[in-house]
């Protein structure tokens, strides 16, 4: 969540998110979130990384393609594979397949504490990974 | 890159798809993250290639981490692996899961090879030689916790 605020604008009381006090308590309880929070952080961390992968150049290079491919059905890549780049909505599809990827299998916090630990932007942490 | 370098997809899908107690399932996965997020590292700290340098690279490093792989799959027992069998773990998934430990070698085992024009396997066979002589475990840790300078 920390990273979340100072990285992607994260305001906890729009979403009902406990704050650092709650959660201090709860540490010390032996608790930790529950699956409705972390739920809400889980889509917005994939929010927050779109929008930084969609700012960067990530998404123009072509060496992406197959993420880009391996998205539509096979019988449309066989017919139309060739235009699959120049698809109007590329740069948002590759951007939200590639939050969606990292965040699920990295989890939340992985890209901007990354991008801090390294002091390199989301979207090269993105990149690495 | 990292994750396809380690070959993660498939082998989250793999651990997702295993039918194991939760808690293995979870070491599982943050084994193969483990090595996604070291792997990660490398190319955080180089400048980024693009496009077809960039797939060249990537292939090369692929190349690399399945050499480590294809190593390590000869010696799949250590105490972690042991442990993972005993807890219920299918053993093509130990295997593959216990492999994926080194993989954050593979860039620097490929950069080298590349820069020093000698061959993977030997490298490799080094890497290899060195596991059998101090386990799995003490090397990564003694390859991951060394500075940077001296990698």
């Amino acid at each position: 969540m920390l990273a979340l605020e100072e990285h992607a604008g994260l305001v906890r009381a729009d979403h009902d998110l406990p704050t650092s006090d709650l959660m201090n308590e709860r540490l010390a309880a032996g608790q930790g979130m529950s699956r409705p929070e972390l739920s809400v952080l889980l889509s917005l961390a994939k929010i927050a990384v779109t929008a930084e992968l969609l700012e960067s150049p990530l998404v123009d290079d072509r060496a992406l393609e197959s993420e880009l491919l391996a998205y539509f059905p096979g019988p449309v890549v066989a017919r139309f594979g060739h235009l699959v780049w120049d698809h109007p909505l590329r740069r948002e599809l590759l951007a939200t397949l590639l939050a969606g990827d990292v965040v699920d299998t990295m989890g939340q916090s992985f890209v901007f504490r990354r991008a801090l630990e390294f002091g390199a932007t989301p979207s090269a942490v993105v990149r690495a990974t | 890159m990292a994750r396809d370098v380690c070959g993660a997809p498939a082998l989250f899908a793999a651990v997702e798809a295993a039918e194991v107690a939760p808690d293995l399932r979870w070491e599982l996965s943050a084994t193969v993250q483990d090595a996604v997020r070291q792997v990660s590292r490398w190319y955080l700290r180089r400048d980024g290639a693009t496009g077809d340098e960039l797939r060249v690279m990537v292939a090369q490093h692929r190349a690399a981490a399945q050499a480590i792989i294809d190593r390590a799959v000869q010696h799949p027992d250590d105490e972690q692996v042991h442990a993972w069998r005993v807890a219920g773990a299918p053993e093509p998934l130990l295997v593959a899961v216990s492999s994926c430990r080194l993989l954050p070698l593979a860039p620097y085992l490929a950069d080298a090879s590349t820069r020093h024009s000698c061959g993977l396997p030997e490298l490799v066979d080094a890497v290899d030689a060195l596991r059998e002589q101090i386990g799995s475990t003490r090397l990564r840790r003694s390859w991951l916790g060394s500075p940077p300078a001296r990698r």
